[in-house]
């Protein structure tokens, strides 16, 4: 007897003509090729029910009862169907019988690990390139299916994770992807072999929707006998259904591992005590994700509705609200789509020319095939028209008596920020900056092709306001201390130093003339106009310093030529890929899965590098795969500069004058804060940006001024430095323009000067839209918002009803 | 005869006794809802768990469905079973608060509230009435239908059915107090009032002041314990809110 759901007729049907072939020759049915044995295979369809894969479930429902597990034993090899013994396989399992006896049965079980002989169909599906059914000898890593068989991922997002077994299945992360698949490895690490589903889950993917996912399916699959099953996948369900909606608390998290357990140990059949499997692995795994949207009411992944709104507005880290002034621009209402770029972000012009445009990345136009909404070219459309010095922020006066002075060291996008927002609120606020000029990292790393420096000055100079003083060339340690600002009467302190040194290769030799770490290279033209690069330029690294410093060489006047080399591929550069398409346009040649081994000098001069060749190797913990040297690859590359770019620090001899005063230092050089209230182990003393982070991006240092601002106003005013957080969601309603053409429009293309001009001069690279371009773009919008706030409206309409009712 | 330990007291049954039986009959308390003597096990409620084997293997089965096995150790009040027990109540408040069965075990299991979102169910699908329908009415007008959430109990299509003699033995069996045997029609229901005959207070010494007018039941557990929180988890169900207010 094979039972087959109702719902797979091609399985039935595939069956069935299988069954009529086996007939038709003889080898099923009555007297079996002349023996006078009989053997028939009859096929039952089920109603289609998952818990009659339970065994004692599916008899019954063999025998036309409703599918219900019974309790074992007695097991249905004693007594089975009718009473009768009954043997019960998977067809899967079945499917190996010829194979075996065929080849014999110790030929079959040297395939596999021992203890988990034989094969095992995977049913290999989710965010990966190559889908389908696989068949893979036991004890094969997770790893092997995953990459070399799946072929990696299908989008441009890592993979976090997979979920095997099916619905009741666990999930593993990647970082245990060395794991064998076998039933014993599966199980301790929180999932089941199953039915040999295999989902594979990418950074857009969120865990708490996968397991909320899973228990609507099985809470509705229970068969409702089992009080605990029935009840409690509901119940289960109902928390997860909290969290994603962010209104569950940690009370509730712990209650529903408790209830989990509880589910497992007291239900009778696999369903049950399986079904936990979702939320237990989720919570072992992945509980920072649980906790991101309790606390800070955010789904990463930007899945769960109720706390993302609109993606675009959710994956900015200033909660810019895009989709809305992308409505004011299509609107052709430029002023307005000003204010609303403006209000978040006091550097919309730096951001519109270099921020890496995470809501490009998560537009859901951009996920629907044409491309996202050029995002960043429109906000550039915007700033170029309206000057900064037109918007004038809301100000307010210190509530509480006198102004309180704040001392913001560091003059870049994250101390300017705080400083800005501090004013607005009526601080006094000193700025104090090493250099002679204020913008930190935009003014000394960025070179001005990708942001001219007048569009800094300008943006600057408008938020220098007569409650800020900017002292330029004053540095901590130099010049003061902490304790002396304390001792001034500054009531609080922002350390926003950033991560202006260079990481060294630490390789002999690194100090001959002619190597430059990259922020040196990049500061002296910047700052001083210096050309330190001639001839025959190397970079070393893959990040966005690297690029800069390359594009930046090819400017200069004595340089023949630049060459990145990079220690992985391509794919896993981490600089922005606009940028990198760029630097090949302009002639740079990237040379990579190379790593230098060794620098090669003459009379203390750089005159070449000797370099080794990689393969790529094991994912590491950031989710690529490892650079491998092979050896005997080595060989030289004649160079007369190296610029080194593998990452930058905020440099010990940065960080030593805050650890002086009493400040927690990591091993990276960077200064300990609390990512939450941003305070150091300093009480008063705050920090934001790179000197925490390390190197990061424009748009992230900006945020974290602004949230370094409220929390430095809460410190001053007494408050309690963590409240309560309310999930961003669209509000206000701009009305939508019908235009069908626009939909079906691709997306625009940023345009950019001539690549054979542009090579030779520091003119900006990228040029605006045109308005009728910028128009058809912004209609381009898919409006996620409008879900939102056209419900606003239905609720303000309700409630007005119900008022007049009453 | 087969021997088994149970909380390490030796026992001897006869083959075919169940674990509940046996654990019964040596005198330990396992609460239980779906059962009853003279009905077939189902095993349905999961209060009747206990903790079986020893170490790794160690698991949790319902008593009432488990057959004695020779050499077979159980513990009916180990802290697994007690935890997995609390549980299953505090869950069983949550959907049907208004049951004095339920609240009677929860009292016993010193347990004052539950942290899910109040339901008031009139069933828990324990499925008494359905065995004594069919197994000691011989009528088997009603069963189970649907799975998951949407199981419940009725007769097919909902319509009266013409098995059923109004014998009222599925409201005699219920835990839950309410009626098995509307059929269709709510309204023209043939009993009114509650069919339990333990009410929890009559176990309390100070019976004469707790007068059933407490709603929810157990509002008399809180005022001499102090306990500041009814049954209820939300402010859903206001009378309890004024009652206990009152009492305190």
């Amino acid at each position: 007897m094979i039972y087959v759901r109702s719902e797979y007729p091609l399985a039935i049907k595939h069956t069935t003509i299988a069954l009529r072939q086996a007939r038709d020759t003889g080898i099923l049915g009555k007297n079996i090729l002349g023996t006078g044995f009989d053997f028939d295979i009859q096929i039952v369809r089920g109603a289609g029910a998952f818990v009659c894969g339970e065994e004692t479930a599916l008899i019954r429902s063999v025998e036309g009862f409703m599918g219900e597990p019974r309790q074992r034993p007695p097991y249905p090899i004693e007594k089975g169907l009718g009473g009768h013994p009954t043997c019960i396989n998977n067809v899967e399992t079945l499917a190996n019988v010829p194979v075996i006896i065929d080849e014999g049965a110790d030929s079959y079980a040297k395939v596999g690990v021992p203890g988990n002989t034989g094969t095992k169909i995977f049913s290999l599906v989710g965010k990966i390139t190559n889908t389908g059914l696989v068949e893979v000898p036991l004890g094969i890593k997770i790893s092997e299916v995953v990459y070399d068989i799946g072929g990696g991922p299908s989008g441009n997002a890592k993979i976090k994770a997979v979920q095997t077994g099916g619905p009741s299945g666990g999930c593993i992360p990647a970082r245990m992807f060395d794991l064998p698949i076998d039933y014993d490895s599966l199980s301790e690490a929180g999932s089941i072999m199953g039915s040999g589903g295999m989902i594979v889950m990418d950074e857009d993917t969120c865990m708490v929707d996968v397991a909320k996912y899973f228990m609507h399916f099985l809470k509705d699959e229970s068969c409702g006998k089992c009080f605990t099953c029935r009840k409690g996948t509901q119940r289960m369900y109902e928390i997860l259904d909290a969290v994603t909606k962010g209104k569950a608390t940690f009370e509730d998290l712990d209650l529903l591992e408790e209830l989990a357990h509880v589910v497992a140990d007291t239900t009778m059949c696999g369903l049950g005590q399986s079904a936990p499997n979702p939320v237990l692995s989720t919570l072992r795994y992945f509980r920072e994700e649980y906790e991101r949207h309790i606390v800070e009411k955010r789904c990463d992944a930007l899945v769960c509705k109720e706390l993302v709104g609109a993606p675009c507005q959710s994956a900015c880290p200033l909660g810019t609200e895009a989709w809305r002034y992308v409505a004011h621009i299509g609107r052709g209402e430029y002023e307005e789509a000003y204010e609303v770029i403006r209000e978040p972000n006091p550097f919309p012009s730096v951001c519109a020319r270099v921020c890496h445009h995470p809501c490009e990345e998560k537009c859901r136009a951009g996920a629907m095939g044409s491309g996202p909404v050029a995002i960043r070219a429109l906000k550039r459309f915007i700033t170029d028209r309206i000057e900064p010095s037109s918007y004038e922020p809301p100000k307010e006066d210190w509530s509480l008596g006198a102004p309180p002075r704040v001392a913001v060291i560091g003059s870049g996008p994250a101390g300017l920020t705080a400083s800005h927002y501090l004013s607005r609120k009526g601080c006094d606020v000193t700025v104090f900056e090493a250099e002679k000029v204020p913008g930190g990292m935009l003014t000394c790393a960025i070179p001005s092709y990708r942001l001219p420096r007048e569009v800094i000055d300008k943006e600057i100079e408008s938020l220098l306001d007569e409650n800020i003083t900017l002292e330029c060339g004053t540095a901590l340690g130099r010049d003061f201390d902490i304790d002396a600002l304390f001792n001034e009467g500054y009531g609080a302190v922002l350390l926003a130093i950033g991560a202006h040194k260079s990481k060294p290769l630490r390789l002999e030799n690194e100090n001959v003339d002619g190597v430059y770490p990259s922020i040196e290279f990049l500061k002296s033209y910047n700052l001083d106009e210096e050309q330190l690069a001639h001839g025959r330029v190397g970079i070393i690294g893959g990040g966005n310093s690297a690029i800069d410093a390359a594009r930046m060489a090819l400017r200069l006047n004595e340089v023949e030529s630049v060459t990145i080399l990079y220690r992985r591929t391509r794919d896993e550069m981490p600089a922005f890929s606009e940028e990198i398409e760029a630097a090949d346009q302009e002639g740079i040649r990237i040379e990579t899965l190379v790593s230098p081994t060794k620098i090669i000098s003459e009379d203390g001069r750089l005159t070449g590098l000797e370099c080794i060749r990689n393969e790529l190797g094991d994912a590491d913990d950031s989710g690529r795969r490892r650079p491998v040297p092979q050896e005997g690859t080595e060989h030289v590359i004649d160079l007369d500069t190296l610029i080194v770019a593998i990452g930058e620090d905020s440099g010990i001899d940065a960080v030593t004058p805050a650890k002086s005063s009493g400040l927690e230092i990591t091993n990276w050089n960077t200064v300990q804060a609390n990512p939450a209230t941003m305070q150091t182990s300093r009480e008063g003393v705050f920090a934001a940006g790179d000197v925490v982070r390390g190197p990061n991006t424009v748009v992230e240092a900006i945020a974290d001024g602004k949230r370094a601002a409220t929390v430095i106003e809460r410190f001053l005013k007494k408050e309690p430095l963590l409240q309560p957080i309310t999930p961003t969601l669209p509000r206000v309603r701009v009305e939508p323009v019908q235009d069908k053409d626009a939909l079906r429009a691709a997306r625009a293309e940023t345009p950019r000067a001539p690549a054979e001009w542009r090579r030779r001069n520091f003119v900006e690279v990228e040029v605006t839209l045109s308005p009728t371009e910028a128009r058809r773009e912004a209609l381009r919008c898919l409006r996620c918002d409008l879900e939102f706030t056209a419900r606003g409206e239905e609720q303000n309409k309700e409630k007005e009803a119900g008022r007049q009712t009453a | 005869m087969i021997t088994l330990r149970i909380n390490d007291l030796e026992a001897s049954v006869e083959e075919g006794t169940t674990i509940l039986e046996a654990a019964q009959a040596l005198g330990f308390p396992v609460p239980t809802l779906c059962y009853m003597e003279g009905l077939s096990p189902y095993g349905a409620c999961r209060l009747c768990v206990v903790e079986i084997g020893e170490g790794e293997k160690a698991k949790l089965v319902t008593s009432c469905t488990h057959r004695a096995q020779e050499g077979l150790v159980v513990r009916t009040a180990s802290s697994r079973v007690v935890r997995a027990r609390k549980m299953t109540l505090e869950l069983l408040l949550a959907s049907c608060p208004q049951s004095k069965v339920i609240q009677d075990l929860a009292a016993q299991h010193e347990i004052r509230t539950q942290r899910f979102k109040q339901e008031y169910e009139d069933c828990i699908l324990c499925g008494l009435c359905v065995r004594m329908c069919e197994e000691q009415m011989m009528a088997k007008a009603i069963g189970f239908r649907g799975r998951g959430e949407h199981r419940t109990i009725g007769t097919p299509f909902d319509i009266k059915s013409e098995e059923c003699r109004l014998c009222g033995g599925c409201i005699y069996v219920c835990p839950v107090c309410t009626l098995r045997c509307t059929y269709n029609q709510p309204e023209k229901a043939i009993c009114g009032g509650c069919a339990n005959l333990a009410p929890p207070c009559v176990e309390k010494d100070r019976f004469d002041d707790m007068m059933c007018y407490m709603e929810p039941c157990v509002a008399c557990e809180v005022v001499p314990d102090k306990q500041p929180a009814p049954v209820t988890k939300d402010n859903e169900h206001k009378g309890a809110e004024r009652h206990v207010a009152d009492t305190v």
